[in-house]
């Protein structure tokens, strides 16, 4: 079985850091394993940070690779569902 | 790249306090029984507001809080609950606690949520009683299952509720401009029942994406009882960029009927949403909580200024372009047969300057009702406290002074319409047994005279007690028990350092310090106080203020071979004295008979150490000034011109000097000191030392 990364979403996940979160998540693209992203600490979050997690996603799906939200916070949750995001980012699996 | 929103703190906070004075003066306006609509809708407004801007910022002490105030307000505004005293206390209260909290974070400080915690706390048992509809009747459809519904969804049940198709496909910038879409859906959540759906087609791959656009778009699906009007005030700020359509499917449908594509988990209470997920510093760590300081140093000493002033300031430098280039033109082929277009040419110069000037003086003007506004609150919360009834009537709050006088004078005039307050005015029992209505009246009133302002503080309660005044001097020594006093002289002891007649030390006013530095602030300001007062009739406190403290218009003096400067609001008359006119009374001072008033004579050129030109006073002139209520007479050579001056600090540029109050540039590149004359008047020693003596010669006088 392939290796699995995984990092933890801080707790403030909002536009001061996705640029920081959108070099991460390239990086974890290029070493081309699964990843886990963990949402438990998550109190606040935005749009601008749940679309960079949604394109991760997806773009992750492109290259054949798992890209999964695990152990979302209720915050997180609402918030994805709130944009009906929950879908694109797995949620209700 | 990070977006620095701490750029945008000071407007935030700019109009934070703007929106909170104009909640606090329309609470103050609101009448229980009569609501009236606009009002009501002008402090939602205004508490809608903040909570946007600060949720904006990350500010979300201050979010979360208006977000419960505006609750109650909307229910209010659409006639679901009744408005109640004890709502608009707790509103009052509110709005104290959104100004300590957004001082704290202007100040760089952690707000203290406390307070806040318990208005919310008192708020939540209000809006835990069900409001009634207004004209309702007995329509309350059950809300069983719908425990996210928001209560004013029932205001609407009446009317049935709508399900509204929302298309939103934001600019790709939304995100940079402080626009959160998560926010608007929360309120649009709050609406009613809301379902969406994110179209995800325009996201592009990860190593692509600017992670600061927005790609996203979402249909909405909203069943509410709101109006569209309220749905478009949530996109209001983003309809101009954005691709929005709003259409109603499904029109009355029964609220009670759940929807059958809003599945359970796709329902969202803005209750369980989270808090808007700004940061509490978006600006990039090296920037921090410095730069929050500095700007809120900034505020301090930022002003608004209207775009009129700014037109007409931007028109008259286009003026004085024109001229400039018509004289320069002028220089390159001058001979003496264009002298007269020489003159018409600086002519226009001069009239483009002073219009410039007063123009820019303009900017700085502000009305007064900025500092009066604080007093319809103060009144109403201190006439509770003390059991007093009391009007407050304001006059003349357009009148326009100086920002920098019309910051210092706030703390003044608080202090002397709190004494007004606890000293002045009598209790309804004291006034009815004297005969007056139970309501005391305080007044304020601003007007223009001359080149100052004067601000009166006027109350009909009992007065000041001359007995106990002065009872209270002698007892502190700072008068002889068998010193002849006026009546004036006696009332101006209580702006004596340490003097308080109050009998009891009260947190509303009276520690005995207090009189004397309102005198001191307002003297600072180059103004003047004085008091008049009849017992049981009523005190009046009249302020007399300079329009600005950045030019004067002086008179130019000459002694020896100096040119001073006196203001000339100072100056009462000029005149040449004759010798028979003058005496000179106990302790050496000359005092100048002028009709049947005696006017002590104070020599500049000996003051100054100075040789004048003229040693006969007759060839003198004498320059009769007047400081609060005494009056002096100048020895002066000559008067040259009169002319407006910038007044330059000593004590910035030098230090200090007695008897001046500050400096300015002649036409003539030498530098002339202005006079403060109420210094002169100490220095001289006759202020006081003299006052009775002179008296005292008056009367013989007079008699003789």
């Amino acid at each position: 079985m392939a290796e699995t990364s995984r990092f933890a979403l801080e707790k403030n996940s909002d536009i001061s850091k996705v640029e920081q979160l959108h070099e991460r998540l390239e990086s974890l693209l290029e070493a081309a394993c699964a990843v886990e992203i963990d949402a438990s600490a998550v109190e606040r979050i935005d749009t601008s940070t749940l679309q960079v997690l949604t394109v991760f996603i997806r773009t992750m799906a492109k290259h054949h690779l798992d890209a999964r939200i695990v152990q979302p916070s209720q915050g997180f949750v609402d918030a994805a569902r709130l944009m009906g995001l929950q879908q694109s980012l797995h949620l209700n699996s | 790249m990070s977006i620095d929103l701490s750029q945008f703190h000071q407007v935030f906070f700019e109009e934070s306090f703007e929106g909170l004075q104009l909640m606090e003066s329309s609470l103050l306006d609101l009448d229980c029984d009569n609501v009236d609509s606009e009002t009501i809708n002008a402090i939602f407004r205004a508490a809608h507001s903040i909570k946007g801007s600060s949720s904006t910022f990350g500010f979300t002490a201050v979010a979360e809080f208006t977000h419960v105030l505006e609750t109650l307000l909307d229910q209010v505004r659409e006639g679901s609950r009744q408005l109640t005293a004890e709502i608009v206390d707790l509103l009052l209260q509110s709005v104290d606690c959104l100004r300590n909290l957004l001082t704290g974070l202007q100040a760089g400080q952690t707000p203290d949520a406390t307070h806040s915690r318990e208005l919310i706390a008192a708020f939540n048992r209000i809006l835990a009683v069900k409001p009634v509809a207004q004209g309702a009747g007995t329509q309350s459809a059950t809300q069983a299952g719908k425990i996210d519904q928001p209560a004013k969804m029932e205001a609407g049940e009446a009317q049935g509720v709508t399900r509204w198709q929302i298309r939103f496909v934001p600019d790709s910038n939304i995100l940079r401009t402080g626009n959160e879409p998560l926010r608007m859906f929360r309120e649009l959540a709050e609406l009613g029942e809301l379902q969406c759906v994110a179209s995800v087609d325009r996201l592009p791959d990860l190593n692509q994406l600017n992670p600061e656009e927005c790609h996203l778009g979402w249909d909405i699906s909203l069943t509410t009882a709101a109006p569209r009007s309220k749905i478009e005030e949530i996109f209001e700020w983003v309809a101009d960029e954005s691709d929005i359509s709003i259409e109603a499917v499904d029109a009355i449908v029964p609220l009670a009927t759940p929807q059958p594509d809003a599945e359970p988990a796709q329902r969202v209470s803005p209750s369980a949403t989270l808090p808007e997920p700004m940061p509490d510093k978006v600006a990039p760590v090296s920037v921090g909580k410095e730069k929050e300081k500095e700007s809120a140093k900034a505020e301090s000493t930022s002003i608004r200024v209207s775009i009129e002033k700014i037109d007409s300031l931007v028109n008259l430098v286009g003026e004085l372009v024109i001229t400039q280039s018509m004289l320069g033109q002028l220089g390159t082929e001058f001979d003496m047969s264009k002298l007269t277009r020489l003159q018409e040419g600086l002519a226009q110069l001069e009239h483009n300057t002073r219009e410039l000037q007063e123009n820019v003086m303009r900017i700085r003007m502000l009305p007064i009702s900025f500092t009066f506004s604080r007093f319809p609150r103060m009144v109403r919360d201190l006439s509770r406290q003390l059991g007093k009834k009391i009007e407050l009537k304001l006059s003349g709050e357009q009148t326009e002074l100086d920002k920098t006088v019309l910051e210092k004078i706030g703390d003044p005039l608080v202090h002397l319409v709190r004494n007004a307050l606890d000293h002045g005015l009598e209790t309804p029992e004291q006034r009815r047994a004297a005969g007056k209505s139970e309501t005391g009246t305080i007044t304020l009133h601003a007007y223009h005279q001359g080149g100052n302002i004067m601000i009166e503080i006027r109350d009909d309660g009992r007065g000041l007690n001359r007995q106990k005044i002065r009872a209270k001097a002698i007892s502190n020594n700072l008068i002889g028990e068998n010193d002849p006093l006026s009546d004036e002289q006696i009332q101006d002891l209580i702006f004596r350092p340490g003097f308080s007649t109050a009998e009891k030390v009260t947190d509303v006013s009276g520690r005995g310090v207090g009189m004397d530095v309102v005198r001191r602030n307002i003297n600072e300001l180059n103004g003047s106080i004085e008091v008049r007062s009849e017992e049981g009739i009523g005190s009046t406190f009249t302020i007399r203020l300079p329009l600005t403290l950045a030019i004067l218009d002086g008179q130019l003096i000459q002694v020896g071979d100096q040119v001073y400067i006196v203001p000339l609001v100072s100056i009462v008359e000029s005149l040449q004295p004759k010798l028979a006119l003058v005496n000179r009374v106990a302790g050496g001072c000359d005092v100048f008979r002028l009709r049947n008033e005696y006017i002590p004579i104070i020599h500049l050129a000996e003051i100054f150490g100075i040789r004048p030109r003229n040693d006969n006073l007759e060839k003198s002139l004498l320059v009769v000034v007047e400081t609060g209520t005494a009056k002096v007479a100048l020895v002066v050579d000559d008067l040259l011109g009169q002319q407006q001056v910038v007044i330059k600090s000593m004590e910035t540029n030098y230090r200090k000097v007695e008897g001046v109050s500050g400096a300015t540039i002649l036409g003539d590149g030498t530098v002339s000191l202005i006079l403060d004359i109420t210094d002169l008047v100490q220095m001289a020693g006759v202020h006081q030392q003299h006052k009775n003596g002179l008296r005292l010669v008056s009367s013989r006088a007079a008699q003789g």
